[in-house]
């Protein structure tokens, strides 16, 4: 299934995702970092942070709701980006986990908005009660844990 | 100033992907962001969490 993204700029490492959300609100710059964290299984492995960026406080806000009508465009350009970053470097992990439990929700949604396509690439694994366990739908997971396959 | 959505991705590269087409441009002028404070308090506190809960990963040798 093809879905609507936004365009995106790169840095030029390849870290560092920027877009902008329109709607209602007006527009709103995101911003999406993939920071390397650590090793596992011999994989690199990357924190996903991502958030509102403000211009005047030149900081990121992980915690707005934005209520711009677009989050759908604004996951799936999110998953985008994870593919385009794991497109771009060897075997890695990403690590995803929202600031609050209401934000890695909102995380959970966007994975299973493009779950299919997520899943064609990575290995989908889930945070629960402290275990990492495969990814599935209806499960509340706490963190994911994206691996390239 | 209000921006106007760029419709039709001009100034960017399309690359068709299994997912459908992206379109993105490269920009050297942009922050990485390696050493913003929000994204590494997130990195070391996500960090802590996978500590805390007993997962086991190698952590990066500290840049202190």
């Amino acid at each position: 299934m093809l879905r609507e993204r936004y365009q995106f700029e790169i840095t030029e490492d390849g870290s560092t995702f920027f877009f902008e959300s329109f709607g209602p609100r007006g527009v709103i710059k995101k911003v999406v970092k993939y920071y390397k964290a650590g090793f596992w299984n011999g994989r690199i492995m990357y924190n996903l942070g991502f958030g509102d960026w403000n211009e005047e406080l030149q900081d990121i806000d992980d915690t707005i709701v934005s209520n711009n009508g677009d989050r759908d465009k604004v996951l799936a350009t999110v998953a985008a980006t994870v593919l385009e970053f794991a497109g771009k470097n060897g075997n890695l992990v990403v690590f995803a986990r929202g600031v609050n439990p209401a934000r890695t929700r909102l995380y959970q949604m966007g994975i299973n908005a493009n779950l299919a396509e997520i899943e064609k690439f990575f290995l989908l694994l889930g945070f629960y009660d402290g275990k990492l366990l495969p990814f599935k739908a209806g499960v509340n997971y706490d963190g994911f844990w994206v691996v390239k396959k | 100033m209000e921006k106007s959505k760029n419709e039709n991705n001009e100034g960017y590269i399309r690359k068709d992907t299994p997912i459908g087409p992206i379109y993105y441009k490269i920009d050297k002028s942009l922050p990485t962001f390696d050493d913003h404070p929000y994204f590494v308090k997130k990195a070391e506190d996500n960090i802590k969490w996978l500590k805390e809960i007993g997962f086991e990963f190698e952590e990066l040798p500290s840049k202190k």
